[in-house]
């Protein structure tokens, strides 16, 4: 039987280097000291991404000669954290984790930038001991946790999820593991500008400009970006999905599907989904019809595109159905999916992601979870998440499914944070 | 009978891709069985086409003592699909169900032996895969890897492997 431990470094390199996550090839390498030795570390810890500014200007306020007008950037990791091999019944804990902007780990609620969890004394997950999943990981810029108080106006900044990804300078073929010059690479960030247009951000090759640029092609405005199959896919309005290309150029991946809202990219067992978010307004009606009783009035729904009754006050929106579809990417265009199977999707304010029911531990799958305000409580700090089960076509606050809501907060006790 | 068997090797001939070409070469496994393949095939290990331009093609039997008569139709069946320019995701996920961790492992090896590069990428993915999300403690088990740290160098991974909360801030207590 061959010895593993002593396993040819090329060898380990090749098997290191298809692990996904920073997280997963830095436990590779804390398998014996033969790996250990013959694995280098790419980056000096986990939390952060190399070759990046600390602080950056805000894309839709490009100044970046004023220190106040730059916002740190920190990346944070989402893991589904698997109880001990010997404690199978119990569930697992879906959390993220990261740095605020003074460098200080926190956990953050899964579907939020700016919500984290408070541990009222030092505390230590250690990730030597139990299964871990790599759900993938977001990047915000600006001060988190915002303290109102203390730190007006940096978070109030309008500032859309951002991606960011290390790419070869002039393909933006990014890193498959071939030994490429160091010097041609470069990391890159892609957002949306607050007039919906496109906006890159290239940093750590000298002949990048280290400021955002605005994308000037744009047919409605941009509501999404992700990387798929290592290349930046943005999707508009319409559903109209495109890549953009190393010379800022955009070329077209998906025809528009026009339907719902808002749209969300998010990827799933190795296909690119575009989720469609149909919301509708609770409307106030304050018409009295002049019976004295006041019975004319009430509150209403009503879905978008409604003509407004001038007695009616507009009130919050509501999400109401998604839609969700697939990308194909040979005909370019989205196909309807109507099962997810035993894929779970989470759209979170600026990650996108998802999981197996199998993973999860729960009975089934095929649901979309989200964050909704309308289902957030005024009197708790609770965050408001809602679940859209795509079988049932039924949406209710994550309250209503007990098997999911429990993967939040409270961590469950084999973690240990008790 | 003798038809029987004729007909059978027709149809073993059609799905070939050159039956008319020059002699089938035989591989040798480890337990001394064996394997007559095409000469296309022997091509896409590297290893062994070396060994058959080295002797300007005069001998055509090639023991591989690495690699076990178990493992040496799964590595054959992989070249074929190669050839044939069938390795699909499908093809790929059928394949790594029929095989089981001691499998994937020792297939990797030989791969790597007979210097197939498509066949070794892809078991390294296979393996990536089986080891992504488990505990080290599970890695170790999988490889059968003893754990040789020293106390002072466990407690340097702990440290890079866990993530340690301050807890609160007085500053954040403020807040409310």
């Amino acid at each position: 039987m061959a010895d593993w431990s002593q396993l040819p470094k090329d060898l380990l390199h090749l098997i290191s280097q298809k692990l996904n996550s920073q997280f997963y090839q830095l436990r590779f390498r804390s398998v014996c000291s033969s790996w250990r030795s013959s694995t280098p570390q790419n980056h000096h810890n986990h939390h952060h991404h190399l070759n990046l500014p600390p602080k950056f200007p805000n894309p839709s306020n490009n100044d970046s000669t004023n220190d106040d007008s730059t916002f740190p950037l920190s990346k944070r990791t989402l893991f589904l954290i698997s109880p001990p091999p010997n404690q199978q019944t119990l569930h697992p804990w879906l959390i993220k984790i990261g740095p605020d902007s003074r460098d200080q780990s926190h956990l953050w609620h899964p579907l939020s930038r700016d919500k984290h969890f408070p541990l009222h004394f030092p505390n230590l997950i250690d990730f030597n001991q139990l299964p871990v999943i790599d759900l993938g990981c977001e990047f915000v810029i600006g001060n988190f946790p915002s303290q109102s108080s203390s730190l007006p106006l940096n978070n109030s900044l309008y500032m859309e999820k951002v991606v960011v990804f290390d790419a070869d300078a002039d393909t933006w073929q990014i890193g498959n593991g071939k030994a490429k010059a160091k010097a041609n690479r470069c990391s890159v960030l892609l957002t949306i500008h607050i007039s919906g247009k496109l906006a890159v951000f290239r940093c750590g090759d000298e002949r990048c400009d280290e400021r955002w640029t605005i994308i000037p092609e744009m047919l409605t405005p941009y509501d999404d970006v992700c990387v798929f199959n290592g290349r930046p896919v943005a999707v508009d309005s319409t559903g109209r999905a495109v890549v953009v290309g190393a010379d800022l150029s955009v070329e077209l991946v998906a025809e528009p599907v026009f339907g719902g809202d808002k749209k969300f990219l998010v990827e799933s067992d190795g296909e690119l989904l575009l989720v469609d978010k149909y919301l509708s307004c609770l409307v106030s009606c304050l018409r009295d019809d002049g019976d004295g009783e006041g019975d004319g009035g009430g509150v209403y729904e009503i879905e978008h595109g409604f003509a407004e009754c001038e007695f009616c006050e507009i009130g919050r929106e509501r999400a109401v159905r998604f839609h969700v579809f697939r990308l194909d990417q040979k005909e370019k265009k989205w196909v309807e999916v109507k099962s997810l199977e035993d894929r779970v999707l989470f759209l979170g304010e600026d990650c996108a992601f998802s999981a197996s029911a199998f993973d999860l531990r729960i009975g089934y799958g095929n649901c979309v979870i989200f964050r909704d305000d309308v289902y957030s409580d005024s009197q708790s700090s609770e965050l408001g998440v809602g679940v859209f089960h795509l079988g049932q076509f039924r949406i209710a606050p994550l309250s209503c499914f007990p098997c999911y809501s429990m993967f939040f907060w409270p961590p469950p006790e084999w973690v240990g944070l008790h | 009978m003798a038809e029987e068997v004729s007909s059978q090797m027709n149809s073993l001939s059609i799905s070939e891709t050159n039956p008319s070409s020059s002699a089938t070469i035989s591989l040798v496994s480890g337990d001394d069985i064996v394997f007559k393949v095409e000469p296309t095939i022997a091509k896409e290990m590297e290893t062994v086409q070396s060994f058959i331009d080295e002797t300007d093609g005069k001998i055509t039997t090639i023991p591989l003592p690495n690699i076990s008569s178990h493992d040496l139709p799964y590595v054959i069946e992989y070249c074929e699909k190669s050839i044939a320019g069938k390795i699909t995701k499908e093809f790929e996920a059928e394949f790594v169900k029929k095989l089981n961790n001691e499998e994937v492992k020792e297939l990797f090896l030989a791969a790597n032996y007979l210097n197939i590069k498509k066949l070794l990428d892809f078991l390294s993915q296979v393996i990536a895969d089986r080891i992504a999300n488990k505990s080290v403690e599970y890695v170790r088990r999988y490889f059968g890897i003893e754990n040789d740290f020293t106390p002072e160098e466990e407690a340097k991974l702990r440290e890079e492997l866990a993530w340690t909360f301050t807890g609160v801030d007085p500053d954040d207590e403020d807040e409310n």
